[in-house]
């Protein structure tokens, strides 16, 4: 640290470069970790979200029989946990591309055949016993009641409430947002390439002080990010969240927990960097400091 | 080369404070940036949706439900305000009681709406606005329960909600009837709405029609004046 500009300039690059790594490592993680299907998808085994469904679902139809006169045993046969599953990761799949901007549609549309086959010969059976006419109110019906099943099942197959999101407004400013992450992410690695040269440039004199200014600022950086994250994991704050439907809490606070995890391993990566950088400087200070001692030795 | 030594161990100082003064002055921009930033727009949301201003027991999922004290007498002398605080509700809280004279109704208003919810009372959606702030409250309960006579309701007829937090009148400005995938009645709004709704009776089966009414606020009376 020669002179004081130098090192002003150091301080004004570190602490550019510490918000650009800040941004970095929040960009990164949502772009490839909360935004990655298949990392969102090990959700479904992890928290076993096809059995929570057809738990909740379960409740659901039984409930509904008080007010539909559909029995439970009607639906039963169409609602295990691995006929669920397919399609709750069909619908988180569907959900982060429509996100991504990659669907144009939200929502799944899967074949409720076997279903809607089962509904009908309730409601004819029903028709049958109780001498129902089969008229246009009849058919009404029962389309009504296929419908509202195909719903409530494709409703709570959305773990993560998309529907719900997009119907309160909140999904479409996120959807045009959320693609410019991958942008952010480039715009902040190039940012932190930037400040990273600048550092270097600022000590041409001595460049390997840039390691130790490049070191400090990856070390804060990842500090800042870790300190957070690790007060979030440790006091399990993502469990107050309010919806405790039992799939939706799973899924969503686990969803969470994912992100301050991946958050974390990143911040510990940054870590090891900055010691990284931290000893390449002490060793190439120490072989400059040799040299120089040498040549004035020599002369 | 005793120089050179010398000279660095007064730089070593600097070398090790550093990281330390760059901790804090990135710290205190961020803290800055924080108390600049209109945070304030998105704790509401954060309270509502990890109860943090309840500091609730939520630290295990599964649902709980949480009934209230609500005065439904509204004794003379309480001091009200024309306006004032809200307390925000956490899912599966009992937060108002809903009366209507005109057909005898008087149920307890949970918020948020699942099956073990709908049993106990009148459920409130979570994306819908609490009663006594801007927007439109949405309210819906099954027919074959509690809301059985809603169709009942005439335009005029009023309904008062108590809270925890204040007591609010309303009067019936529309009936309506809608199918259900047409959000229309129960979509945001900047005007002040109630919005109570439920299924059009049938006799087997679901129906894809609703009916309710909208309401208007007439009154409102805060229990605690607004900071």
């Amino acid at each position: 640290m020669k002179k004081t500009s130098t090192y002003i300039a150091g301080v004004i690059f570190t602490v550019l470069l510490i918000f650009s790594c800040i941004f970095a490592m929040g960009a990164g993680v949502v772009r490839f970790r909360m935004l990655d299907t298949d990392a969102v998808q090990e959700l479904v085994t992890k928290k076993e979200l096809s059995e929570k469904v057809h738990a909740a679902l379960e409740t659901e139809f039984r409930t509904a029989e008080n007010t539909t006169g559909i029995p439970f045993s009607v639906y039963e046969g169409s609602i295990s946990a691995d006929q669920l599953e397919p399609l709750i990761r069909e619908s988180i799949t569907n959900g982060f591309a429509y996100l991504r901007g990659d669907a144009a549609i939200l929502g799944i549309q899967p074949d409720f055949s076997e279903l809607n086959d089962r509904i009908g010969n309730f409601f004819s059976e029903y028709a049958d016993k109780n001498n129902v006419i089969r008229d246009s109110a009849y058919d009404e019906a029962v389309r009504a009641a296929k419908e509202s099943a195909s719903l409530r099942i494709r409703t709570a197959c959305d773990v993560f409430r998309f529907s719900m999101l997009a119907d309160a407004g909140v999904l479409e400013p996120a959807k045009t947002y959320i693609p410019w992450a991958g942008y952010g992410v480039f715009a902040a690695f190039a940012a932190v390439t930037l400040f990273a040269l600048l550092l270097f440039f600022a000590n041409y004199q001595e460049p390997e002080t840039g390691l130790y200014w490049i070191g400090s600022g990856v070390l804060i950086a990842s500090l800042l990010v870790m300190i957070p994250s690790v007060w979030l994991q440790k006091t399990g704050w993502f469990d107050r969240f309010a919806v405790k439907t039992d799939h939706t809490f799973a899924a969503v606070t686990g969803y969470l927990y994912s992100g301050t995890h991946a958050l974390i391993v990143t911040a510990v990566c940054g870590i090891l960097f900055a010691v990284l950088c931290y000893l390449l400087f002490w060793l190439l200070h120490s072989l400059r400091l040799r040299k120089t001692a040498l040549k004035k030795a020599k002369h | 080369m005793a120089e050179q030594e010398t000279k660095e161990r007064s730089s070593l100082p600097a070398y090790l404070l550093t990281p330390l003064l760059l901790l804090l002055l990135t710290g205190g921009i961020l803290v800055l940036c924080y108390s600049l930033a209109p945070v304030h727009y998105v704790q509401k949301y954060l309270n509502i949706a990890f109860m943090d201003n309840l500091k609730t027991n939520g630290t295990t999922s599964g649902l709980h439900i949480r009934e209230n004290e609500i005065d439904t007498e509204q004794k003379s002398d309480r001091k009200t305000y024309d306006e004032g605080n809200i307390i925000y509700p956490t899912f599966g809280e009992q937060y108002a009681v809903l009366n209507a004279p005109a057909i005898d109704l008087n149920v307890s208003v949970y918020y948020g709406v699942n099956a073990d919810l709908l049993e106990r009372g009148a459920c409130q959606t979570t994306q819908s606005a609490i009663i006594g702030e801007k927007g439109n409250a949405v309210i819906d309960a099954h027919v074959n329960t509690y809301f059985s006579e809603l169709s009942k309701l005439k335009i005029g007829d009023e309904i008062t909600v108590y809270t925890k937090y204040g007591c609010f009148t309303y009067k019936v400005k529309e009936t309506i009837e809608f199918n259900k995938q047409d959000k229309q009645y129960l979509a945001v709004t900047k005007e002040e709405y109630l919005t109570l709704y439920t299924c059009a009776p049938q006799v087997i089966g679901s129906s894809d029609r609703r009916i309710g009414v909208r309401c208007e606020p007439v009154s409102k009376k805060y229990y605690e004046q607004a900071e």
